[in-house]
């Protein structure tokens, strides 16, 4: 977000016309229009520019000017913005260039500077049928499809590496092979396995630890999101474990299963099999789309992570604390790149610190690191496998002249940490079988589409307050 | 353009006279490659002939690029442009439908009134067109007519096309001829909404597109069920759609919800409970900008219903990643849901944002402001609050200190008694404060507070004393609530107060740079004269704590009329929405109705009037301007106007500049004239009611005119300065008046005669 304000400024005093890209669109009742300048002209840019530039803290997603409403949305460090002068949803806004800026991202494969730049044509031949007149269209890649010319071109990804790492694991591909066009006809051809179907169950999880280590928050909201390379219409049944749907009510209490709190479903999506065979059932459109997005809280949500830090002891002219981090999840995965970080006080000048190593294999894994101008200590772990302990002990040194104890002891703290374990699910939910079945059963010889599924478990904030 | 453009182009255009009708791929390169320049700001133009004979292609691809070519070229070049007619009635038969809609699309799109003309035809036929996509670009075009050359359309023949394509199998079809319908007969109101109609969108719900869903659960909001099983078919209907996975159906179904209650308000509470787990799921659930929207519109609700959050209070704490508009929203919503049972924790969370905001200043201040609007809004948790208060004194953080004691002066307006608690810690922030270069606003709160409990206080004279060392630094509004804090404290103790008022009066009435603090002083001087007696009856009268207050009831009526633009902007700006256009609202305003678009407002020019006018001329536009609406209903009773002017009045331009001077505002009315003035006409206007134009003078499009009327058989001169701009075509009328009592009068006099 804050890159995108940069960078977006240095193009305006750059003023070199022709390569700038922007892609913004302006309205009466809501009239579009693409533009690749960025030139003195075109008053929107200029508005959103000094916003951008003017607001010391975030530009607001929506605001007014000179009786214009302007709707920006950020995706992926690029800027997207919507004009309108009249008095309409603003979710209607918001969704509206999310399902543009998701239509971008099936066609080019990825979003970002480079691909819009090469696709341009092709984009301005998505949104002239996605959107009309400022009326929206048929918004949906699979029919837009038909009506689209251009050949996105698509930008070399894939590191040799995880090339490598592909291969050698035949049932795992990198997490960038959902990064393709569902409009890519050539390439998918010459492949024999031109079906493929990814599933991902992305969990986040909300988690606040008082100074007990007494969990006062904890929320998880999940979404199963599915990218679909399907050319047969078919049918897609996704089995699970047992879920239940409702509030968390006494009469829930003998059932077995996960309780979902609540959900908000995708409209062809089917659930009257979810009570009785736990099965969901869809037929997919081409490209992404979220199947499914639900919330749980309080219990029902695992803790990967118990922190117990221990203040030893505040001096005038040092501060010891130990700090164990015990992980809560099966042995054999392993959370990665897991940072955890707190704020010291302002008066800490060095840090001196142990770091307990278990195994000998694992050193080089992890790293200290205190930086001066956030005033913040770093401590990052490479690979935390499941049911393990990780400690570290540090000396904040503290310059001297020190005397309002109490005072310090306030200004250390709380301690975050950001994490992703992959193939683990903090709900438990699990996706236990993915079926798909033709729509016309006379296509019997078509094989069964390769599908994927993948588990992921993310941070959105994490913390305990000391 | 550059000269290497130029050859450039030159080049093309020669290639493309060469190029062959089969060789396709050459063709679609130079094309591609003139759109190439053409996006890079080159002046393309001199090929537009090349292009318009190469659009006879039928490579969609190459049409598409030729297309998008004359749509920019078009409007400046229409002569040229009329010969791509033909390609595009051969286009509009095509057999392949992708081909025929394009060429719809594109031909309505051309802003080129003469080509519109000619092809409009071709539109109307295409509405009969077999394909659904054509047919729906059809109808979007014909909006695009209608934008254009309104009066060559039938539009009668058009409405009752729209209708019937209502009944159309395709979603899109549905959708477009609704917005066609919304946009073309507007005036008339749009779709006619009428129980038929609504249960025939109702039964084909399942089969509408996401957009569709919203615009129609749009009509149904607008509908007013004929009874109650009526309502209830409805909102069973939309109950489905509440977990929905697009956020805009969620709140389009939840505002038919919240409209059809107005007429079942008994179920209020039970439908807005029912709209509060949807909106939580979005809240966790979607990306940052529309959770910003869905906690605009949950706080909408929580000042209604706070009860419906009181155990959600945790999903409102901040997160790592929030931004700093979310936690702003998040904050107001939390000082609002406060009970019993979460009362200490979300005063402990609001505390650690003080503490911990990691250097974000403004989140420190906006959390200890939300802690005092729940110590006044909940007196009964005044104490503990108060008390986390004055845990953050410890830390000697200039800022939260400053913002502690403005907060806590706060509190202690409503509740005087809570002074006990803080009493002990005044004397040690009051040494944080004055030392350090603390704003001013902190420092008056403190000496107000020093005043006001002067008994309680032991150390108030010595806090004043010390402020009073450093009188010069103070800023002004400082020094006059020091004067009358000393004062106030002298009452009460006048042994130990006596030294310390008399030199406090000394540098008031030295201190020349400023009129107010000299002139309260010698007010001060001259009472102490008359004896001590009339000072403790002036003190005692200034005792009454000034109420501070959130305007609650104000805010419940803003609330209602926000409910009623649910699931609109409005709700992100938190006012109506006619209340932040009204420079664009008083424009249309001019069309509907002429004889209210003259309001006037009185009470807020008034009271607005004591205050230095130079300043506050923008203000009270603006004022007068939200005033307007509220006020059109007394507009409308009709005013006798008993003034005659007298034509005989004779001012000097000297006299008129000194009566000027002297004279205040004493209303500011405006105008909305609607068509251009001239200033010699408006003179003679003006002249005809006897009312004399001294100066007039004209500025770009602003008119400024100096006039002045007296009243028959008498001796009181209305004067006036007229301000119109031709742009916006108000004008603004400021009026000064030897008689106030005539003003009310004479303004209803000024508006006839211009009018």
């Amino acid at each position: 977000m804050r890159g995108t304000k940069k960078r977006e400024i240095k193009k305006k005093h750059s003023n070199k016309i022709p390569d700038e890209l922007g892609l913004y669109l302006e309205n009466e009742t809501l009239k579009y229009k693409i533009s690749n300048e960025i030139s003195e002209k075109t008053k929107t840019w200029q508005v959103l520019f000094n916003k951008l530039k003017d607001c010391t803290l975030d530009c607001p997603p929506i605001f007014y000017e000179d009786g214009v409403n302007y709707i920006v949305v950020n995706a992926k460090k690029l800027t997207f913005c919507f004009t309108t002068v009249s008095n309409l949803s603003p979710f209607y806004l918001l969704e509206l260039l999310r399902s543009i800026i998701t239509l971008i991202k099936d066609f080019c494969g990825v979003i970002n500077e480079q691909s819009i730049k090469q696709n341009f044509a092709m984009i301005h031949e998505i949104i002239d049928e996605a959107i009309d007149f400022g009326f929206p269209q048929n918004t949906q890649s699979q029919t837009i499809k038909k009506f689209v010319c251009n050949e996105p071109i698509i930008l070399q990804k894939i590191p040799s590496s995880q090339k490598l790492f592909s291969t050698k694991e035949k049932k795992t591909v990198s997490f960038q092979a959902t990064n393709k066009s569902i409009k890519n006809k050539r390439k998918l051809l010459q492949k024999k396995k031109n079906e493929e179907i990814y599933i991902d169950l992305i969990e986040k999880i909300v988690l606040q630890f008082n100074d007990t280590g007494e969990v006062i928050r904890s929320e998880l909201n999940g979404k199963i999101q599915i990218k679909s390379f399907l050319k047969t219409p078919s049918h897609l049944k996704i089995g699970f474990n047992k879920l239940i749907i409702g509030p968390q009510d006494e009469k829930f209490n003998y059932m077995e299963g996960i309780i979902i709190e609540d959900c908000n479903l995708h409209r062809n999506c089917d659930v009257s099999r979810l009570d009785r065979e736990n099965i969901i059932k869809i037929i997919p459109p081409e490209g992404e789309f979220i199947l499914m997005n639900y919330r749980m809280s309080g219990q029902s949500v695992k803790i990967p992570f118990r922190i117990f830090p221990i203040i030893e002891n505040i001096s005038k002219t040092m501060i010891t604390m130990k700090l164990k981090i015990h992980s809560d999840y099966a042995e054999h995965i392993y959370g990665s790149s897991v940072l955890v970080y707190f704020k010291v006080p302002d008066e800490v000048i060095s840090l001196s610190y142990t770091i307990d190593q278990q195994k000998k294999n694992e050193q080089g894994s992890q790293q200290v690191k205190f930086d001066k101008n956030q005033r913040k200590v770093f401590w990052k772990i490479q690979k935390f496998f499941g049911e393990c302990e990780k400690h570290l002990f540090c000396n904040l040194i503290l310059k001297s002249g020190i005397e309002n104890i109490k005072k310090l002891k306030s200004q250390i703290g709380p301690i975050c940490m950001e994490f992703e374990i992959p193939s683990h699910s903090s709900s438990d939910i699990k996706i236990k079988s993915i079926k798909t079945i033709p729509l016309n059963n006379l296509n019997k010889k078509i094989k069964n589409p390769i599908r994927y599924k993948r588990n992921i478990t993310f941070s959105k904030s994490y913390f305990m307050r000391l | 353009m550059t000269t290497l453009d130029l050859v450039e182009i030159n080049r093309i255009k020669q290639q493309m006279k060469n190029v062959r009708n089969k060789e396709i791929q050459k063709r679609k390169k130079l094309i591609q490659k003139v759109i190439d320049l053409m996006n890079q700001g080159a002046n393309v133009s001199s090929l537009l002939p090349e292009m318009i004979k190469a659009s006879q292609t039928t490579d969609l691809a190459q049409k598409k690029l030729i297309y998008l070519f004359l749509l920019t070229y078009s409007s400046k070049y229409p002569k040229t442009a009329l010969m791509a007619v033909n390609t595009f009635a051969r286009d509009t038969i095509s057999t392949f439908p992708s081909i025929r809609g394009l060429a719809i699309r594109t031909m309505s799109s051309l802003n080129n009134p003469e080509l519109l003309k000619l092809i409009m035809h071709h539109v109307l036929r295409s509405l009969k067109d077999p394909s659904a996509y054509v047919k729906s670009i059809t109808i979007i075009s014909l909006i695009k007519l209608w934008k254009v050359i309104p009066d060559r359309l039938n539009l009668k023949q058009i409405n009752y096309t729209l209708y019937e394509l209502l009944l159309d199998n395709d979603p899109q079809v549905i959708l477009n001829s609704i917005q066609a319908i919304n946009t073309i007969f507007h005036g008339s109101g749009g779709i006619a909404i009428n129980s038929k109609i609504i249960s025939h969108f109702l039964n084909r719900l399942t089969s509408l597109s996401d957009w569709g869903l919203g615009v129609v659960f749009g009509l149904i909001s607008k509908y007013a069920p004929e009874n109650e099983k009526e309502s209830l078919l409805i909102l069973n209907q939309c109950d489905d759609f509440l977990r929905h996975e697009n956020s805009f159906v969620v709140l389009s179904a939840a505002k038919v919800l919240v409209n059809i209650i107005q007429d079942l308000p008994n179920l209020k509470i039970q439908i807005f409970q029912r709209i509060r787990d949807p909106l939580l799921t979005l809240l966790s659930c979607t990306n940052q900008e529309t959770n910003f929207v869905v906690l605009k519109h949950i706080k909408l609700i929580a000042n209604q219903f706070p009860q419906l959050f009181y155990k959600d209070y945790t999903r409102f704490f901040l997160q790592q990643s929030d931004l700093s508009y979310q936690t702003n929203v998040k904050l107001d919503i939390l000082s609002e849901i406060v009970c019993s049972t979460n009362v200490q924790p979300i005063i402990e969370e609001l505390s650690e944002y003080v503490i911990n905001s990691e250097k974000k200043q403004d989140l420190s201040r906006k959390a200890i402001f939300s802690l005092s609007k729940i110590a006044i809004k909940f007196p009964k948790y005044c104490q503990s609050i108060l008390q986390a208060l004055i845990a953050f004194l410890d830390l000697e953080i200039d800022y939260i200190v400053e913002e502690s004691i403005i907060v806590m002066k706060n509190i202690l307006q409503i509740l005087p008694t809570a002074i006990e608690m803080i009493k002990k810690y005044i004397s040690q922030i009051s040494k944080l404060l004055i030392n350090n270069d603390s704003n001013s606003e902190s420092k008056t709160s403190l000496i107000w507070i020093c005043g006001q409990f002067g008994n309680e206080i032991e150390k108030s004279p010595y806090i004043l004393e010390s402020l009073i060392h450093d009188f010069d630094k103070l800023e002004s509004c400082t020094k006059l609530e020091l004067l009358s804090s000393t004062l106030k404290v002298f009452c009460i103790r006048p042994a130990e107060c006596q030294s310390m008022l008399g030199k406090l009066l000394q540098l008031s009435i030295e201190d020349q740079n400023n009129v107010d603090v000299l002139d309260r002083a010698l007010f001060y001087y001259r009472i102490l004269q008359t004896g001590i007696k009339n000072v403790k009856l002036i003190v005692s009268k200034n005792f009454s704590p000034e109420k501070i207050t959130f305007q609650e009831k104000d805010g419940e009526l803003l609330d209602e009329e926000l409910l009623d633009e649910f699931n609109s902007l409005s709700i992100i700006y938190e006012k109506p929405y006619s209340q932040i256009t009204h420079n664009y609202r008083i424009l249309n305003q001019e069309k509907s109705d002429e004889s209210e678009s003259d309001s006037v407002s009185e009470k807020e020019g008034e009271e607005l009037e004591q205050e230095s006018e130079s300043e506050q001329e923008s203000d009270i536009e603006n004022e007068n301007e939200n005033e307007n609406e509220n006020e059109d209903s007394e507009d409308d009773t009709v005013i006798n106007i008993d003034w005659e002017c007298n034509p005989q009045a004779i001012l000097l331009p000297n006299d008129f500049q000194k009566l000027w001077a002297q004279l205040q505002v004493s209303k500011q009315i405006s105008i909305d004239f609607g068509i251009e003035i001239e200033t010699g006409e408006l003179i003679e206007q003006l002249k005809e009611g006897n009312v004399l134009t001294i100066a007039s003078g004209t500025i770009q499009q602003t008119i400024k005119m100096f006039c002045y009327a007296q009243r028959i058989n008498d001796e009181d001169f209305m004067l006036m300065e007229i301000i119109i701009n031709n742009e916006t075509k108000i004008g603004t009328i400021n009026l000064k008046s030897t008689n106030k009592q005539f003003t009310f009068e004479f303004s209803h006099y000024i508006k006839t005669c211009l009018i």
